[in-house]
């Protein structure tokens, strides 16, 4: 046996890996070996003291500290089992959004919460993932919708849970403005959509992100509304006539950022939006002032500096290598910061 | 242990069960959490998320795996990700010095030291190895156990494991032969 060879020897018998006969072997040879002889002490020493480190045990009761957090998760989960809608069906990009990570992540249940605490409603959006889907499956799926949920006026509430359509629409109907719910259902959804939306000034349109370089000409450029382009109910405004939510249309830009805003505000004008980079391996959500970036399996993966101001526009690049978006402050100026979930990275642009 | 009972009701959404459940292992949760994060706020801060995280997905916990190694999975995961965003790689040299700065000027008592220098130099370790080390060791793992834990191959624990204590056995020697201790 060599020096080695007993070194791996020491190594497992430490752990309790090794049989009688190996472990006459190793002593035959570290009797013989003043270095493993050695080495083999300063290894059990090593060991004996790893045994002895601290069980440490937390100052205060975790579980305790984390009650709050877990009684406004289940009520959400069940105002969103109550509440759940519709899905479009064939649509990748929505789809992506409604793993059960998502459902319960606690900033969409605290979305949620808000919204119906508030008695604002909550009509979601569809995000575009994909630039080059053809329309008019899109719309073909939107009457599809439509039909299928019970004829009435149907408010096309896309909420990210897929249960049942009329449940949604017992719950939010109710709550909903006449305008807005019965809007989505007097037209397509592109056209009615844009018509609902009566956007206010400060809404981010083509312009301000013309200004980020990232979407040149879109809004005026394109002579079409918003609505249009995302080809659905992309915001939905509650009572104040502040902006709820705003997808910009997946076009093409110079640098290939693909902007989709997407998101809520609720009468205390605490904001959260998300977005999904292209390819599903990232999702963006600004919350608590500051973006942070989540993997596939929900683990945070980059967390941004808080900024001040609200969150105008986001979106991914289209590759998902970097994500953008643009904070409006107080004084209407804006910043654009750029983050690279690989590098770990938030530069302002 | 925990009760396998427990393990189930909590899953069929039993939330007394649950709450019970996170009581037992949250201990445990903070452990590695601690010795992985090297600081208690932080590791306050990865064994919440990991215990809220554990609350949410226990649905999704599926009873072929060992619910020990599902629950160090989790926490490690979250904590290895804590690590990439606030603690940049030190190098060797800047984190001698520091470590000679402090020793001499405190003055600390000599029975201290062996846990400390411990911590210190599982602290230096990269971050698979010191998972492999704080499962081993706080939580009494197994390789097998380690390696579900950390979904790494039996090998590569092995490796990890023992490549960890070298070094570490390289380190507290560099410690004792500087004076400090024994």
């Amino acid at each position: 046996m060599n020096c080695q060879e007993v070194m791996e020897y020491m190594q497992r018998e430490l752990d309790g890996d090794l049989s009688v006969f190996e472990s006459v072997k190793a002593h035959e040879h570290i009797r013989q070996c003043a270095d493993c002889a050695a080495m083999y002490e300063r290894l059990k020493r090593l060991s004996a003291e790893l045994e002895n480190l601290p069980k440490v045990t937390p100052p205060i009761s975790l579980v305790d500290a984390i009650l709050p957090k877990l009684d406004e998760i289940d009520r959400v989960n069940a105002a969103s089992a109550d509440a759940g809608a519709t899905d479009l069906p064939g649509s990748a990009g929505t789809t992506a959004r409604t793993s059960p990570r998502r459902r319960n992540s606690r900033f969409s249940l605290r979305i949620l919460s808000g919204v119906v605490a508030a008695g604002v409603v909550a009509g979601v959006f569809l995000v575009m993932n994909d630039p080059d889907r053809p329309r008019d499956s899109i719309s073909g799926n939107f009457a599809a919708t439509e039909s299928s949920s019970s004829g009435s006026s149907g408010p096309m509430l896309m909420m990210d849970a897929s249960t049942d359509a009329s449940g949604a629409q017992k719950r939010f109907g109710a709550a909903m403005p006449a305008d807005i719910a019965e809007a989505p259902a007097q037209g397509t959804g592109a056209d009615s959509s844009a018509d609902s939306l009566k956007q206010p000034a400060r809404v981010p349109s083509g312009d301000g992100l013309t200004d980020s370089g990232a979407s040149p000409g879109s809004g005026s450029g394109t002579g079409s509304t918003e609505g249009e382009n995302v080809m659905s109910p992309p915001a939905v405004l509650d009572g104040a006539g502040d902006r709820i939510g705003v997808a910009e249309p997946g076009e093409r830009t110079e640098d290939d950022v693909q902007l989709v805003i997407t998101g809520f505000v609720d009468q205390y004008g605490d904001e959260l939006v998300e977005s999904v980079s292209p390819d599903g391996s990232y999702t963006a959500v600004f919350a608590d002032s500051r973006v942070v970036i989540y993997d596939q399996d929900g683990n945070a993966r980059f967390e941004g500096e808080a900024r001040q101001g609200s969150i105008a526009a986001m979106g991914w690049s289209e590759d998902g290598t970097y994500f953008r978006y643009e904070i409006r402050l107080e004084d209407g100026t804006e910043e654009i910061y750029r983050i690279d979930p690989a590098a770990g990275t938030e530069t302002k642009e | 242990m925990v009760e396998p009972s427990l393990i189930r009701a909590a899953r069929e959404g039993d939330r007394e069960a649950l709450i019970t459940l996170l009581r037992e292992i949250e201990t445990h949760v903070y452990r590695t959490a601690y010795y992985l994060v090297g600081n208690e706020q932080d590791a306050m801060d990865a064994a919440q998320e990991a215990l809220i995280r554990i609350y949410t997905k226990i649905g999704s916990y599926e009873e072929k795996a060992q619910f020990k190694t599902w629950v160090q999975r989790i926490v490690t995961n979250i904590c290895i990700d804590k690590f990439r965003r606030s603690k940049p790689t030190v190098s060797i040299e800047e984190h001698e010095m520091v470590f000679e700065g402090k020793e001499s000027v405190e003055g600390e008592v000599m029975a201290a030291y062996a846990a400390k220098d411990i911590r210190e130099a599982i602290d230096r370790l990269p971050e698979h190895h010191r998972a492999v080390v704080v499962l081993r060791y706080l939580q009494d793992f197994s390789y097998n156990e380690i390696a579900d834990s950390l979904d790494l191959p039996l090998n590569t624990v092995k490796s990890y494991l023992f490549r960890a204590r070298q070094q570490l056995q390289v380190l507290l020697r560099d410690y004792q032969k500087g004076g400090v201790r024994g």
